[in-house]
């Protein structure tokens, strides 16, 4: 073995400490370059999970806003309704090739009224966003082809080319606030080639 | 004797045909070993050790830093009037340690500036830049220059209110220069007042044109160095 000089001891000191520097900086660097959840997204983008719509104090019977949310893949825009008169949340025509009905039934949004529904406002048909809302007769029309969606019955198709309903948006009370927290039936969604081909689900 | 010999002459005697270490071949070996020993096992007077001798090197280590430093900031600064100002905030608040880079290009900026016009003092306190020294001396000059104006456009990068006014200051400063002011505010500020195409012009000065410039003068510089050694003490 080589005598350990002081100049080489000092020669050792001196490059072990520079690498040790060096080597230190790389995860820190790996990470500075590397995406970031707490990211902000791009301009009309939101970040994946549960979102707040609203205040409750801002929606009263007859109201209708819209909201951008997104459940895991993309972003995309919802509409939220306080509905006068009679509601269901029962989807008609949904019925799938194989006669399966996905008709979807009661309200499960937690610690709200029936009258607050949520659907998702992407066009089955070509996924456009039907966002023309006639609140007289509470039907939702789609500028492109004039598909129509009777927003009191489960957003059921009344005419038009969109093959099913748009489907309904779970919703919760969380304080005073009203959140959008996931698709009502995430099955139904998977059905809907419009949200298949977007990458929607 | 013809100018061209003149010329011929005056570089053998300062690079070409000078050496300053008996014994050290300055001649490019044929071999890695010799050349690395070369590089490696040159000696060093013993006043050369003293701190002052340091400072080009501190020099040369705070570019070093203000390169990698400034490609780190180039992952996500965005030389728009528009995005400059939000993606520096985003480095600021966002990155992972986004605020220590930017404050190691900050502060590394001022030691590099420092460390240069200290270098200068000892250079042309030791007579350093007396024959065959007087083109590193130029050399020398050379990257002072170019560092204070690398500095001046970094500082306009930003782009918050300090950044636009000192900019438009500084411009409005060499806008003075007798004859060739005004060519060089047009050239600079590419507009009637500092806007979109000065940050651009500003971005691509400071991230491609000087970096490179002074890497190339730092490396004719640095061969220049090895070949005079370093100049005899006080
Ligand atoms: C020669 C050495 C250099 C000096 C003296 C220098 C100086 C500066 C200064 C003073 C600033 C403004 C800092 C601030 O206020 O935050 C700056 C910003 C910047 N520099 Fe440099 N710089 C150097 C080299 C480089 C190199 C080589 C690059 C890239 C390849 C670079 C990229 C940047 C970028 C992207 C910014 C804007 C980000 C910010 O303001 O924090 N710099 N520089
Ligand atoms: S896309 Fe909505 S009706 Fe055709």
């Amino acid at each position: 073995m080589k005598k350990t000089t002081r100049r080489n001891l000092v020669k050792y000191a001196a490059v072990c400490g520079i690498g040790f520097t060096v080597l230190n900086s790389v995860p820190v660097v790996l990470r500075y370059v590397s995406p970031s959840p707490d990211w902000p997204m791009p301009k009309g983008q939101v970040k994946p999970g549960p979102i707040k719509v609203a205040d409750l104090k801002d929606v009263s019977p007859g109201s209708f806003t819209m909201f951008n949310f997104n459940f895991g893949k993309i972003t995309l825009v919802g509409g939220l309704w306080y509905l006068e008169g009679k509601v269901t949340h029962q989807r008609k025509g949904a019925t799938q090739a194989d006669g399966k009905d996905m008709g979807g039934g009661a309200n499960e949004n937690i610690g709200l009224p029936d009258e607050i529904v949520s659907y998702c406002l992407l066009c089955t048909h070509l996924g456009c966003i039907p966002k023309n809302w006639d609140p007289e007769q509470s039907i939702l029309t789609c500028p492109c082809h004039n598909g129509m969606y009777d927003i009191s019955n489960g957003a059921s198709v009344i005419s038009g080319p969109p093959p099913a309903a748009i489907p309904e948006i779970k919703l919760e009370k969380r304080g005073e606030e009203i959140w959008a927290v996931d698709w009502k039936d995430l099955n139904y969604v998977k059905t809907l080639d419009v949200y298949k081909n977007k990458g929607a689900v | 004797m013809g100018i061209i010999q003149k010329v011929i002459d005056f570089f053998d005697e300062r690079y070409f045909k000078y050496v300053d270490t008996p014994g050290w071949k300055p001649t490019v070996p044929n071999n890695m070993k010799d050349f690395l020993e070369g590089v490696m096992k040159k000696p060093i007077p013993d006043y050369a050790t003293h701190p002052m001798y340091c400072l080009g090197g501190l020099a040369f280590a705070a570019f070093l830093l203000q390169i990698a430093t400034g490609i780190l900031l180039g992952m996500y600064y965005k030389p728009t009037p528009e995005a400059a100002y939000e993606s520096v905030k985003f480095i600021m608040t966002q990155v992972y340690m986004g605020s220590l880079i930017r404050g190691l290009h900050a502060w590394g900026a001022n030691i590099f500036i420092a460390a240069i016009v200290l270098h200068t003092f000892r250079v042309f306190l030791t007579g350093s830049y007396k024959k065959p020294r007087e083109l590193t001396w130029v050399l020398g000059v050379s990257v002072l220059g170019l560092s204070l104006f690398e500095g001046f456009t970094g500082y306009l990068l930003p782009w918050d209110q300090l950044a636009y006014w000192a900019t438009t200051v500084g411009l409005q400063i060499a806008g003075t220069v007798p004859v060739v002011g005004d060519i060089i505010v047009q050239l600079l500020q590419g507009g009637p007042t500092v806007g979109p195409n000065t940050l651009s012009r500003f971005y691509i000065i400071h991230v491609v044109l000087l970096p490179l410039t002074i890497m190339g003068i730092l490396a004719i510089k640095f061969l220049m160095i090895r070949r005079q050694g370093i100049s005899g003490g006080l």
